[in-house]
């Protein structure tokens, strides 16, 4: 199958699922999950130390 | 006059990036614009600098050609010049700063080898995917796959022999801390080009202009989102969206009840700064493609690298998310945060790259 219709496919249904995601989830401000309490990695892992 | 190559593509990734930028200004203001702008000018930067961390490690392993990796570390040292004193003199700031402890040793490796034969790093598949590039078609779900994946395994040995975060010059004062961590970059970056300059390669204005731009957009994306450029948590967060519409309850690991992830979990995709820059990055890769016309030279590559492309991302998924972050977060994140991890990521990154290109002859890559 051409590569550049399975990208278009999959772009659409990309878009319409983050949208779908947006509109069916409540919002906050812009955010890094390493910017919450207690984080100690950038994903947002807890430190030992701190625990 | 710019004449684009595939109108519908075009058309449709400006809609997409006008309907996403409009929803960001509603919910973060102009936060969101700026952050979903920098992810397309990043994704149009990579692309057009064809910027490779994969090829430029492979490149110093095959080729004895230290060139590209050179321009990494340039990267890292003006990036650490600005991350650094903007860490210490401002709260709202964090850097890229984890853990040292097995997880790290061993992802890092995991992700070295994962990019090798995936040819592309976090970044690299992010780009050359929303470039149409086929081998990234299948790289990129499995990486999403692969991330999850790490999300389970992560919490059971994050506190295996962690030695916690180490910051280098934590002591100092901030001047000094800045200027040790500096030098050391700024060392590696010249000892690199050294050796490229015994070889007769000489600095690339292309690359050298590449640099400069990504560090300018890297120190922006600090300044306005708070926290260093990271592209793996995004695609941890989709697949575990994903995962979870399809029934499987990840709500339920403890990674998604640490605080920062629970919160991303439980709220709109846009609302991730990681994830409104992945999808900038897309759209941006995308609209050059569509312009240059590259979607029409887009083809499969042969069947044993579009399989080796799936374990590669399954194994940077994993890798990732056991190590903190690819070549971005952790790498360059974490040695311009001053981070002792970034540096171990490196180490074990680039051995596992090595092993990868073994892999990579066997296999019998073009």
């Amino acid at each position: 199958m051409n590569v550049k219709r399975i990208y278009a496919v999959l772009i659409v249904i990309g878009f319409i699922m983050v949208m779908y995601d947006h509109l069916s989830s409540p919002v906050l401000a812009l955010a890094s999950p390493g910017q919450s309490e207690n984080a100690c990695a950038p994903c947002g892992a807890p430190c030992l130390d701190k625990e | 006059m710019i004449r684009i190559q595939n109108i519908g593509i075009f058309s449709f990734l400006l809609l997409a990036g006008l309907s996403t930028g409009l929803l960001a200004f509603f919910d973060s203001g102009l936060k969101g614009i700026i952050l979903l702008s920098l992810g397309i000018i990043l994704g149009i930067t990579f692309l057009f600098f064809q910027y490779g961390f994969a090829s430029g490690w492979r490149n110093l392993i095959i080729d004895k050609n230290p060139s590209m990796i050179s321009y990494h570390f340039l990267l890292a040292t003006i990036c650490s010049l600005f991350f650094i004193p903007l860490i210490g003199l401002n709260s709202g700031i964090i850097g890229s700063i984890a853990p040292v402890n097995l997880s790290l040793v061993i992802g890092a490796f995991m992700f070295g080898f994962g990019m090798q034969l995936a040819n592309g790093c976090g970044s690299g598949v992010l780009f050359t995917f929303g470039a149409g590039s086929g081998r990234m078609i299948v790289a990129l779900p499995f990486f999403i796959i692969g991330s999850v994946l790490g999300t389970y395994i992560l919490p059971f040995v994050i506190d295996f022999m962690s030695l916690g975060q180490i910051v280098i010059g934590n002591n100092f004062p901030l001047f000094v801390k800045t200027l040790m961590n500096v030098s050391l970059l700024a060392f590696m970056f010249l000892i690199f080009q050294f050796f490229a300059r015994k070889k007769k390669i000489q600095l690339k204005k292309k690359f050298l202009i590449g640099t400069i731009i990504i560090a300018i957009l890297c120190i922006m994306v600090l300044l306005f989102s708070g926290s260093p450029w990271g592209v793996t948590y995004g695609f941890t967060l989709w697949g575990a969206k994903i995962f979870s519409a399809l029934g499987i309850p990840v709500e339920n690991f403890t990674f998604w009840n640490w605080p920062g992830p629970k919160r991303s979990l439980e709220h709109s995709v846009l609302s991730d700064v990681s994830s409104m820059m992945n999808i900038g990055m897309i759209i941006g890769a995308g609209l050059l493609a569509s312009i240059t016309g590259l979607f029409s030279e887009s083809n499969w590559p042969p069947k044993a690298e579009l399989i080796s492309a799936g374990i590669g991302g399954i194994l940077m998924g994993v890798g990732a998310r056991l190590s903190f972050g690819c070549n971005i977060g952790a790498f360059l994140g974490g040695t311009a945060s001053g981070s002792l991890h970034g540096w171990i990521w490196f180490v074990m990154a680039f051995i596992g790259t090595y092993f990868g290109i073994i892999y990579r002859n066997k296999v019998g890559y073009k």
